[in-house]
């Protein structure tokens, strides 16, 4: 045994030191990393546009004509929409994004329909309709849709081109809300748009919630075409209700009026505002933690993210996961964005309870491999629908 | 991302590229697939740069063998795992000498399970204890005892069959 072993470390060694280090090796992985960076920021930023419901109402309206049983959802999620995942081609093009494609839920039979939109909101409350922006490469970018989950019709709307593939919908379903980018000021702003009258408002947000710029190339046919988009650093630190705007710990009405803000720690960022009240944030100096504030400004949860080797060169690591939702009334789903690896990360999320700190595996139930997800609770889905596409 | 973190970055892979590229090539027996296996540790590194507390190396190592024994990742290497190559540099000259015993040798190693081998590697070249490669793994230290002792067990069958063949082979080359 010994002498094997002894042969073996030899021709480790010597295989090891068969080839010089490659040059540029630093440059390259500096290209890659900017790219991986890219791609992690698209997935995060539209992976799942999740903020829970706040009024429970009833699934009545979808007009089913079987009787509504009790909810098999509780504590349990869906997917509401799902974006189309990229060829392998297109996946290891260095300096593409992939045209889009999104599934949508249907929610009176449980199937989804193709819709080639840009990203997708969360549902209204009664599921009947979600926010839609254009696809990136579309020329008409100046325009914000509504779609009909039963119908899988778009109603466009002229707004300010959407910045950031982050819009919401209120649960009522009346309003849209989103990011755009003043050219002239640099700044970001929000933009209302009234679903009833088309009417937009824009709305001022406190400093310090910039989405950063960056600039993507897509394949538009076969031509590259190169476009600046915004991508928030907190995108759902925001949330939009029937009468209010949570933005940044700050609280507007529809006309942009500031009237309250939401107590939270000095600093912190918020990861995304829980409807019904209380905010999960990223407190000061603590990458790699979760902390849920309630409404008046106590931490009730608290959640650390942090791997360590314990080899001789000891080190330990800050593991920001990807926030993906609330998952009954003690989790959230997340994503380890460091740890997960390709197309199939998308499927498989980490529910955490962010009192005890346990967590588990999901297993998210997709028609076909998926990119980007938007999660919703199953609470607002009819039982037996709920028994068959939750998870 | 800052002129001054692209200039640690460059530092840091400079003065530990060395190291880390023999780990990549005894993890993949190529060099071609150690280059892209130390790359794609590196340009995760890269992009979690601001998030990388104490030695990076060790972050990259560990991105390093557990992308080796990940299947997604290790997918688009394995084809490129050159066991040909080594026969191709034998000197078949030295039919019953060391060369070929080393190359049997160095063959079976190439010819282990990716997670074989990394155990191997961490184990035997690294001089990891069971404790540390079992973090490095991420897996449990029993799991590495099991995989080293059956690494070693699959090691000695391969090494004789080719060794055989390889002999057989020779004998019948002589013979036309």
């Amino acid at each position: 045994m010994t002498r094997l072993i002894d042969r073996v470390r030899r021709d480790l060694s010597e295989l090891a030191d068969s080839h010089p280090v490659p040059d540029g090796l630093a440059e390259r992985a500096m290209a890659a990393g900017y790219r991986r960076r890219r791609r992690r920021a698209a997935l995060a930023g539209g992976v799942a546009l999740v903020a829970a419901a706040a009024v429970v109402l009833p699934f009545a309206a979808l007009a089913v004509d079987r009787p509504s049983p009790p909810s098999a959802g509780a504590g349990r999620n869906a997917v509401f929409a799902q974006q189309a995942m990229p060829t392998r081609e297109q996946m290891n093009s260095p300096d593409t994004v992939p045209p889009p494609a999104w599934r949508i839920l249907d929610p009176r039979t449980g199937g989804y329909r193709t819709a080639a939109v840009g990203a997708v909101s969360m549902p209204s409350d009664d599921l009947r309709y979600a926010v839609v922006i254009p696809p990136v490469d579309d020329a008409a970018q100046a325009r914000i849709g509504r779609y009909e989950t039963l119908s899988g019709k778009i109603r466009w709307y002229d707004a300010p081109p959407p910045a950031v593939d982050l819009p919401q919908i209120s649960p009522d379903g009346s309003r849209a809300g989103y990011w755009v980018h003043d050219p002239g000021t640099g700044e970001a702003e929000m933009a209302l748009v009234d679903l009833r009258n088309g009417r937009v408002t824009p709305i001022d947000v406190p400093a310090g919630l910039m989405p950063e710029r960056t600039r993507v190339k897509t394949l538009r046919g076969r031509e590259l075409t190169s476009y600046a988009l915004l991508q928030s650093r907190d995108p759902f630190g925001w949330l939009l209700e029937n009468d209010r705007l949570v933005v940044g710990g700050v609280i507007l009405d529809l006309s942009g009026r500031r009237t309250g803000t939401v107590p939270l720690p000095e600093k912190s960022v918020p990861i995304a505002v829980r409807p019904g009240g209380g905010t999960l944030v990223q407190p000061d100096g603590e990458l790699g933690v979760y902390a849920l504030i309630d409404t008046t400004g106590a931490v009730t949860g608290r959640v650390p993210f942090r791997s360590c080797v314990t080899a001789d060169n000891a080190m330990c690591v800050d593991d920001i996961p990807s926030f993906h939702g609330w998952r009954g009334t003690d989790q959230i789903l997340v994503r380890d964005l460091g740890n997960s690896s390709g197309r199939q990360a998308a499927t498989i999320l980490d529910a955490i309870d962010l009192h005890t700190g346990e967590r588990h595996t999901v297993y998210v139930k997709v028609e076909a491999a998926v990119g980007r997800l938007v999660v919703i609770p199953a609470d607002n889905l009819p039982g037996e629908l709920a028994a068959d596409i939750s998870f | 991302m800052r002129e001054s973190e692209r200039a640690a970055f460059s530092e840091f892979v400079a003065g530990s590229s060395g190291r880390l590229f023999r780990v990549a090539l005894a993890l993949t027996g190529g060099h071609h697939a150690a280059e892209d296996l130390l790359q794609g540790a590196l340009a995760r590194t890269f992009a979690r740069w601001r998030h990388v507390h104490g030695n990076p190396e060790a972050y990259v190592r560990r991105a390093m063998y557990r992308a080796q024994v990940s299947v997604w990742q290790r997918r688009a290497r394995h084809r490129e795992v050159p066991l040909e190559s080594v026969h191709e540099r034998a000197d078949h000259r030295d039919a019953y000498g060391a060369t070929d015993h080393r190359l049997a040798l160095r063959s079976a190693l190439l010819r282990l399970g990716p997670r074989q081998r990394a155990v191997l590697v961490a184990r035997v070249l690294e001089d990891l204890s069971e404790e540390e490669t079992a973090a490095l793994l991420g897996c449990s230290p029993g799991t590495v005892g099991s995989q080293l002792h059956r690494a070693l067990a699959r090691l000695r069958e391969i090494a004789a069959e080719l060794g055989v063949e390889r002999e057989h082979r020779l004998i019948k080359e002589s013979l036309t």
